[in-house]
C-alpha cells in the first residue's frame, strides 16, 4: 500500500506545484514607460497606518478601523507566485497567524489576482483561517507602497505603522525549496517584541517575492 | 516531504503532461488555464574559441533565449524578481572556482503600479572571462554552468538548467563565434571615467533618502539616461526616480533598510551618446557617512 501510494503522493504533490503555474494570464500586458511615477505617497514607519474598508472573498467587510486597539498583520498574496507558494508550501503564514491569536492576520489579493473564487479554492487547500481581502483597485496596495507578494506590514496597537517588508531574510523563489537553517522570519521577530512592549528592531527590511499585479 | 526538487526540464514537462492527463492539473484550476508555456528560457554554454592554446585566456558565453513576451532579471531586479545566477564548473579546479559574471546592459520594465523591474527580454549572453587549463594539447576539456532564473510575464516561474561544452586544448586558439560575441560584450558597461562622465557623488537627503548625480562633459548631447542601482546585499533600492537635464542626471532613492555600516553601492547609469549608441558606465561610491537610522 505505501509502496504504491508514495509515488501516486509524489506525483500529485508535482502536479499541484505545477498546475498552478498553469494559470497563464488572460490579461496581456505590455510593458508601460510613460507610467506616472508616484510621489512617495507610501505610508510611513511610525506614521498612522493608511484606513481601508476592502471585502473580503466571501464578502464580509472589513475596514480598519474595526481592528483599532490590536496588532494588525496585512499581508499581500498572490496564490500564483512562486515566494508565495514556497511559503504555503512551508505553512510560515498559516502557522504564524495561529501562533499569534490576539493578532489580526489579513491577506490582501490587490489588482488582477483579486478574484475571490481562485482565492477560495487557494484558502481550503491551504487551510488559511484568516481573511482574503480584495483590492481590485489597488487602492490600499498603493496606500501602503506594497510592490510585492509577500509583501508584509504590521500596524500597532496604537494604530501606527509599526514594520513593512519582508516577512524573511530568505529571497527563494522555489516553491518546493525547504525550509532554510538560520532563516530569521522578520514577522515572528516584530510581533514578538510588540507583544513584550519592546519596540521593533527591524521596523523595515527587504520585502522579496513577485511584483504586486496593479491593473492597468 | 520533498518531491523532485531538481527535476530537469525534460522530466518537468514531462510530469505536467503526466499530470494533466490524470485530471490532477485540472482539478486544482479553474476551467479555462492555458496550457504550460514551453520552453520559456533556453540555455546555451557558448564559447569565443572552438579551440584553445593551454593557458590561455578566453570569453565563456551563456546564452539565454527567452519567450517573447517574457522576461528574466539582471543582478539586481529591481522591484520584484529575482536575479539571474552562475555557478561554474571548471575542468581541473576541484574547489568550485567562481567566475565574475559580466552583465551586459539591462532593460526597465515598467509595470502598473510603480512596479519597476531591471532584466532582460528576448536574448541575452551573459560572459566570463577564463583561463584554459595547462594541457595537454589534443585533450577535451569540460566546462560547465548551473543557472538559475526567474522568468516573469503576467505570472513568474522559477526555472534552471546545466549547460556544458567542450573544448579542445590545441597548438593554436581558434575563434568561434565572434559576431554573437562582439554584440554582447560591446553591451557590457565600461568603468566610469572622469573623461567620459564625472561622479558627483552620493548624498544623503533624509532619513533613508540617498541622491546620486552624474555629469557628462558640457557640450555632449546625451539622451535617455537610465540608472540601474545595485543596492548592498540585504537592501533594497525603492521610490527610484530620475531627473536628467542637459548634462546632467540625478537619481534620487530610498535604501530599506539603511545599512547600519559603511558598505559601497554600484551603479549602472546607460545613456545614448551623441553617434546614437547605448553606453553604459558602472562605478561603486560609498554611502553617506554617518548613516542615520
Amino acid at each position: 500500500m505505501r509502496k504504491i501510494l508514495m509515488p501516486v503522493a509524489a506525483l500529485a504533490i508535482v502536479a499541484l506545484a505545477f498546475a498552478s503555474f498553469s494559470i497563464a494570464g488572460e490579461e496581456k500586458k505590455k510593458d508601460n514607460g510613460a507610467q506616472q511615477a508616484a510621489a512617495s505617497t507610501s505610508a510611513k514607519i511610525g506614521e498612522a497606518a493608511p484606513a481601508f474598508t476592502l471585502h473580503d472573498i466571501n464578502g464580509k467587510t472589513h475596514n480598519l478601523a474595526d481592528y483599532a486597539g490590536k496588532t494588525v498583520v496585512l499581508e499581500w498574496i498572490n496564490p500564483d507566485c512562486p515566494f508565495v507558494q514556497r511559503h504555503y508550501n512551508l505553512d510560515t503564514m498559516t502557522n504564524l497567524a495561529a501562533k499569534n491569536k490576539d493578532v489580526v492576520w489579513l491577506a490582501i489579493a490587490t489588482g488582477n489576482t483579486a478574484d475571490a473564487e481562485s482565492l477560495k479554492t487557494f484558502a481550503q487547500k491551504e487551510s488559511v483561517a484568516y481573511p482574503i481581502l480584495l483590492d481590485p483597485d489597488g487602492t490600499a496596495g498603493k496606500a501602503y507602497g506594497a510592490k510585492k507578494t509577500p509583501h508584509m506590514y504590521i500596524i500597532g496597537k496604537d494604530g501606527k505603522l509599526a514594520y513593512a517588508g519582508g516577512i524573511d531574510d530568505q529571497e527563494i523563489g522555489e516553491p518546493n525549496a525547504p525550509a532554510k537553517e538560520g532563516t530569521v522570519n522578520y514577522v515572528e521577530k516584530a510581533l514578538g517584541e510588540i507583544a513584550n512592549g519592546s519596540p521593533v528592531s527591524a521596523p523595515e527590511t527587504k520585502a522579496y517575492g513577485c511584483g504586486v499585479k496593479y491593473k492597468k | 516531504m520533498q518531491p523532485a526538487v531538481r527535476l530537469d526540464w525534460n522530466m518537468r514537462y514531462l510530469l505536467i503532461l503526466l499530470a494533466l492527463a490524470t485530471g490532477a492539473g485540472a482539478a486544482a484550476r479553474a476551467a479555462g488555464a492555458a496550457p504550460v508555456p514551453k520552453d520559456l528560457v533556453k540555455a546555451e554554454l557558448l564559447a569565443d574559441v572552438a579551440s584553445v592554446k593551454p593557458g590561455e585566456e578566453f570569453t565563456l558565453g551563456l546564452l539565454l533565449k527567452i519567450k517573447p513576451k517574457w522576461h528574466i532579471y539582471w543582478k539586481y531586479p529591481g522591484d520584484a524578481g529575482l536575479p539571474t545566477t552562475i555557478k561554474w564548473k571548471l575542468p581541473g579546479q576541484s574547489a568550485q572556482q567562481q567566475l565574475e559574471v559580466r552583465f551586459p546592459f539591462p532593460v526597465r520594465f515598467d509595470q502598473p503600479g510603480d512596479v519597476v523591474g531591471y532584466g532582460y527580454k528576448d536574448e541575452v549572453l551573459l560572459t566570463a572571462r577564463v583561463k584554459a587549463p595547462d594541457g595537454p594539447v589534443g585533450s577535451n576539456q569540460e566546462f560547465a554552468a548551473d543557472v538559475s532564473w526567474l522568468v516573469c510575464e503576467e505570472i513568474c516561474i522559477p526555472g534552471k538548467a546545466t549547460v556544458k561544452l567542450s573544448i579542445p586544448l590545441a597548438e593554436k586558439t581558434t575563434a568561434a563565434n565572434q559576431a554573437l560575441f562582439g554584440k554582447w560584450v560591446a553591451r557590457l558597461p565600461q568603468p566610469a571615467d572622469s573623461s567620459i562622465v564625472k561622479i558627483a557623488g552620493l548624498e544623503q537627503m533624509g532619513q533613508r533618502e540617498l541622491q546620486a548625480k552624474v555629469e557628462w562633459p558640457a557640450g555632449q548631447p546625451i539622451k535617455d539616461v537610465q540608472w540601474f542601482p545595485l543596492p548592498p546585499k540585504g537592501s533594497g533600492v525603492e521610490d527610484a526616480q530620475t531627473k536628467s537635464a542637459g548634462n546632467q542626471s540625478i537619481l534620487s532613492f530610498a535604501l530599506v533598510p539603511m545599512p547600519k555600516e559603511l558598505l559601497k553601492m554600484q551603479f549602472l547609469v546607460t545613456y545614448t551618446d551623441s553617434n546614437g549608441k547605448r553606453q553604459g558606465v558602472e562605478f561603486s561610491e560609498n554611502l553617506p557617512t554617518p548613516l542615520s537610522k
